[in-house]
């Protein structure tokens, strides 16, 4: 195989395996979802292993079984769920990079900490740009998929001399497995809600449903009653938790409708999203109201891992 | 009319712009030029505007700007805008009209007859009705390139589905109370289908652009056609 050609054939898609980067551009405004990887943490991470920027185009893979062939020498990074990974059958550490070279057999099987994992490489994967960003929207049939049995997604091979083997400190290896509390910022139709509604809202757990997705996570528990008048269709931010008419609430991610008409309390803050797109049906979930230290230190939300020592995650 | 506005806060880096007015189709119109302005005055600082009837969703790039600097700069530079625009006498939309050929008849129109019926008019004249008003974008969502066109005449102004359809194919034109639209891609859907385009809404154009036949601050009509014209112009069944 020469330099030019070639990348990581993928043997074994998968459930759902998608390239991902910080999402798209400038096409919400048409209709089209902003993508992007759902656990930013992980991703972030995952780049930042490798010295890559933080955009670049990583694959988010959701549980597996996913099988491909490095086709090039090159470094790779490994951040999020804690799936069964192998490289020639031999175990690969979650949170850390590592050299492979060409013929190399990448496999990821579920594991039991998290939902997907983010295989980054260095200088990341290259793909067609779809609104200035390589992510991928598994429900449009507007543009092709990238990540199918047989593609070859396409990197450009590095000289392993100039990396080193890192791995991402304990202390931010999330455990997927907890109690998640997401603070919610308030915001849209909050005020209008009656305020025994919003009580009850914060005061109690909710229980994440089998049909939750990069789309959206619909939760089940309390019902959270909207008394108010039907309203216009807004645009919808990420995190929005939207509340439709059978009162439970669905907290709305990556792959969002770009417009809706449901009364919204506010959105998740997106650190506690990421947290919450590793989570499975049947975890419990419950909010609490973001405090204005967040906020402030929110502004500048975008991965820097001493904002995340700052913020304690 | 009224300009007041809100800008509120939504997350760590989108604003909502808010305003108060009760003319949907008006504050559309207006909407529709200050996304536009927005996209000029604040370009890379912003990276998405999403339009919807009286909001203005701005999704903000905050490592080139706090989310509490542009809140202050909308605020100042729309008051502005807003001054500006009331002072010009009202602007005729200098958009041309795009037309839209629509296929009317029960085999590409599962609600035909069920509208006709509901507006006491006959087909014919249920076609008329939808062809004669010219209608004015509100928003654009749902699906990629679905555009909520508004409004209808009261009188075929039917309430959506009881449920939902699983597919409606692509190019259906439809009616949900007073919004008109036609469906982009086939999808699940609730509107009252009358009729049907062979027009694609959602074109690549140079790159990896995507165009939308249809944009915010624009006008649409709808003529019908004929079967042999429908079929000629690349409709299918």
């Amino acid at each position: 195989m020469n330099s030019v050609t070639g990348g990581l054939k993928i043997i074994r898609s998968g459930p759902l395996s998608l390239l991902q980067d910080l999402g798209r551009r400038n096409g919400q405004h048409l209709g089209f979802s902003e993508g992007g990887a759902c656990d930013g943490h992980a991703f972030f991470w995952a780049n930042y292993l490798l010295g890559n920027s933080n955009g670049c185009a990583a694959l988010e893979i959701t549980l597996g079984p996913f099988e491909a062939v490095f086709q090039k020498d090159t470094m790779i990074a490994i951040c999020g769920a804690d799936l069964t990974t192998t490289i020639n059958n031999e175990p690969l550490a979650c949170w850390s990079s590592a050299k492979v070279v060409a013929g190399d057999v990448f496999r990821c099987s579920p594991g039991n900490n998290g939902l997907r994992s983010y295989l980054a490489i260095a200088n990341g994967f290259i793909a067609k740009k779809q609104f200035s960003s390589y992510s991928e929207v598994a429900r449009e049939h507007f543009f092709p998929r990238q990540v199918f049995d047989g593609a070859i997604v396409t990197y450009d091979g590095v000289n392993q001399k100039h990396y080193r083997i890192t791995s991402v400190p304990e202390k931010y290896r999330p455990n997927y497995k907890s109690h998640l509390v997401l603070r919610v910022i308030p915001s849209y139709q909050f005020n209008e809600f009656a305020c025994e509604a919003v009580r009850l809202f914060f005061q109690s757990n909710y229980i994440i449903t089998q049909n939750s997705d990069r789309m959206g996570y619909r939760l089940k528990g309390e019902e959270v009653n909207w008394s108010g008048a039907g309203i216009l269709s807004e645009g919808i931010a990420f995190g929005s938790v939207q509340v439709p008419p059978d009162g439970q609430p669905i907290v709305l991610l990556n792959d969002r409708q770009t417009i809706g008409g449901y009364p919204k309390l506010g959105c998740v803050c997106k650190k506690d999203c990421y947290q919450l797109a590793q989570r499975q049906a049947n975890q419990k979930v419950s909010f609490k109201l973001a405090s204005n230290e967040y906020f402030e230190h929110a502004t500048f939300n975008d991965f820097h891992p001493h904002d995340y020592a700052l913020l304690s995650i | 009319m009224s300009n007041n506005f809100h800008i509120e806060y939504v997350n760590e880096s989108s604003m909502l712009i808010r305003f108060e007015n009760d003319d949907t189709i008006e504050c559309a119109v207006m909407l529709a030029e200050i996304a536009e302005f927005v996209n000029i005055k604040f370009g890379c600082s912003i990276t998405d505007v999403i339009f919807s009837y009286t909001t203005l969703l701005i999704s903000v790039n905050t490592q080139r700007l706090s989310l509490a600097e542009f809140k202050n700069n909308l605020e100042s530079s729309l008051q502005r805008f807003l001054f500006d625009r009331v002072g010009q006498k009202e602007v005729e939309n200098h958009r041309a009209v795009i037309r839209i050929p629509v296929f009317y008849h029960a085999l590409v129109a599962p609600d035909l007859k069920a509208v006709a019926d509901y507006a006491e008019l006959s087909v014919d004249e249920l076609i008329q009705a939808h062809c004669s008003k010219i209608y004015f974008v509100c928003a654009i969502g749902f699906s990629p390139g679905f555009a909520y066109l508004g409004e209808v005449d009261k009188k075929i102004a039917k309430s959506r589905l009881e449920s939902p359809r699983l597919v409606v194919p692509k190019g259906s034109v439809g009616i949900a109370g007073v919004q008109t639209g036609v469906y982009p891609e086939a999808s699940p859907g609730g509107w009252n289908i009358i009729g049907r385009t062979p027009l694609a809404m959602l074109m690549q154009s140079t790159g990896s652009n995507i165009k939308s036949r249809v944009n915010a601050g624009e006008r649409v009509e709808f003529f019908s056609i004929n079967q042999a014209d429908f079929l000629a112009m690349g409709g299918h069944f």
